[in-house]
């Protein structure tokens, strides 16, 4: 076991901003780009990601001593893809609008190199405790720049914010009024990039400013 | 133990394991997804029925049948065909019909026609690719209304830029066209094929696939 010297409270903490997986480490960008393009979307997808991260990295912290290093990665997909494919039946099973909005990007969330890359670089190395915590604070992580990013592109691109969405039911706020055209690039794929790179920008601009604080 | 065994029997052990999961998890959620499967095509078909003489698609409005249609449905053509009865006698069609030469790919759509008079009473967008702002706009009620309410032969059905009626959206005329090939190939049904669809017996499994999807 290597020395850790981050606190626990360090290990939840540093994947909602120091290496935010999204805005710093920039992995699991497809699934980051393609379904946000409302903010409920985007906390749903980030929802199905934080199911999968916490329960493979619990899981592969608490197998790690007899799992032979040869054979690490193929445990770990299969893994990986066993909480995937549960996510993806519970979401048709009691969230099916989301589910069919999402779409092919759930099971595609078994090949996101956030959750693979986690698996191999932290839990396989590390307590269960330290890794379930580094596993919720990467998925928030990521969930919060994803509803982020969704929200952005909503606001500007229709004129709305989607918090929740299930048949009739929905909690759905009007921002720009009813006339609002909507600006459609952002709804679409270009979007996206424009809106992670203005994203990405501001981060690095606070960061510096903090890092000049501390000096 | 030999390296090479401990790796097969982990391997295994691990694949065993997932499998076990899954299937356990497969026995709890597959009730709820085929009802949720089911409520949605229902929803679907009470959509484009409405009990109106004028259906507009932008007003809701309650459903003009009171059978269950998921249980009254057949394939004609390669067409799954959701029968609508009120008291017992055929009121209308939810024909599932798809459109050819979309801008990606096909798109599947539920047209609702009207049994007396092949008035189109509604048309739902099931699964589509096309571009979000553009050609999927074909789903809103506004753009449905020049459409909805008429009968085969009170308009011409096809997109102003070839000679028709039907006003296309600016920049996707493709999927216009599109949207009224899947319209089109309903409307024919109707037309050609009544007596057998109001003869055939229903399909045993309403879960079945007709081969045009």
């Amino acid at each position: 076991m290597p020395a850790n010297k981050t606190s626990h409270l360090g290990e939840f903490f540093k994947g909602l901003w120091k290496d935010n997986p999204i805005m710093v480490l920039l992995l699991g960008l497809c699934p980051a780009l393609a379904v946000t393009n409302s903010a409920y979307n985007g906390l749903g997808m980030g929802a199905a990601t934080t199911f999968v991260l916490v329960g493979s990295n619990i899981l592969v912290s608490i197998i790690k001593p007899i799992v032979p290093k040869s054979v690490r990665i193929p445990v770990y997909i299969v893994v990986i893809a066993a909480f995937v494919t549960v996510v993806d039946m519970l979401l048709k099973a009691y969230q099916y609008e989301l589910s069919r909005s999402l779409g092919l990007f759930v099971p595609l969330i078994v090949v996101n190199c956030i959750i693979l890359g986690r698996a191999e670089a932290f839990a396989s190395r590390n307590t269960v405790l330290r890794s379930a915590l580094d596993g919720l604070g990467m998925a928030l992580g990521f969930t919060l720049a994803l509803f982020f990013l969704g929200a952005v592109r909503e606001i500007i691109g229709s004129g709305t914010i989607t918090f929740f969405q299930m048949g009739e039911t929905e909690i759905k706020f009007n921002l720009l009024g009813k006339n609002y055209p909507g600006i459609l690039v952002m709804i679409l794929p270009p979007g996206a990039f424009l809106t992670l790179g203005f994203m990405l920008a501001a981060r690095n601009a606070i960061q510096k400013r903090l890092n000049k604080k501390t000096r | 133990m030999p390296e090479t065994l401990k790796m097969l029997i982990v391997l295994t052990f691990i694949a065993g394991a997932a499998g076990l999961g899954l299937s356990a998890m497969n026995d709890v959620t597959r009730a709820p997804i085929i009802e949720n499967e089911r409520n949605f095509t229902l929803r679907s078909i009470r959509k484009v029925l409405p009990d109106a003489e004028k259906p507009d698609p932008c007003v809701k409005m309650d459903a003009v049948f009171d059978n269950e249609p998921m249980n009254d449905a057949i394939c004609v053509d390669g067409h799954k065909i959701y029968r609508a009865r009120k008291n017992g006698e055929l009121v209308g069609l939810a024909i599932e019909s798809i459109g050819d030469k979309a801008y990606d790919g096909t798109i599947l759509t539920l047209v609702g026609v009207r049994m007396n008079d092949g008035v189109l009473t509604g048309i739902e967008v099931l699964r589509h690719r096309e571009t979000p702002g553009l050609g999927a706009l074909f789903s809103r009620c506004e753009y449905q209304q020049q459409m909805v309410g008429k009968g085969p032969d009170d308009i011409k059905w096809s997109v102003k830029k070839d000679g028709g009626d039907i006003d296309q959206l600016s920049g996707a005329t493709i999927s216009s066209r599109c949207m009224l090939n899947a319209i089109a190939k309903a409307q024919r049904l109707w037309k050609e094929r009544g007596e057998e669809i109001a003869g055939a017996a229903p399909l045993e499994d309403s879960q079945e696939v007709c081969d045009a999807r």
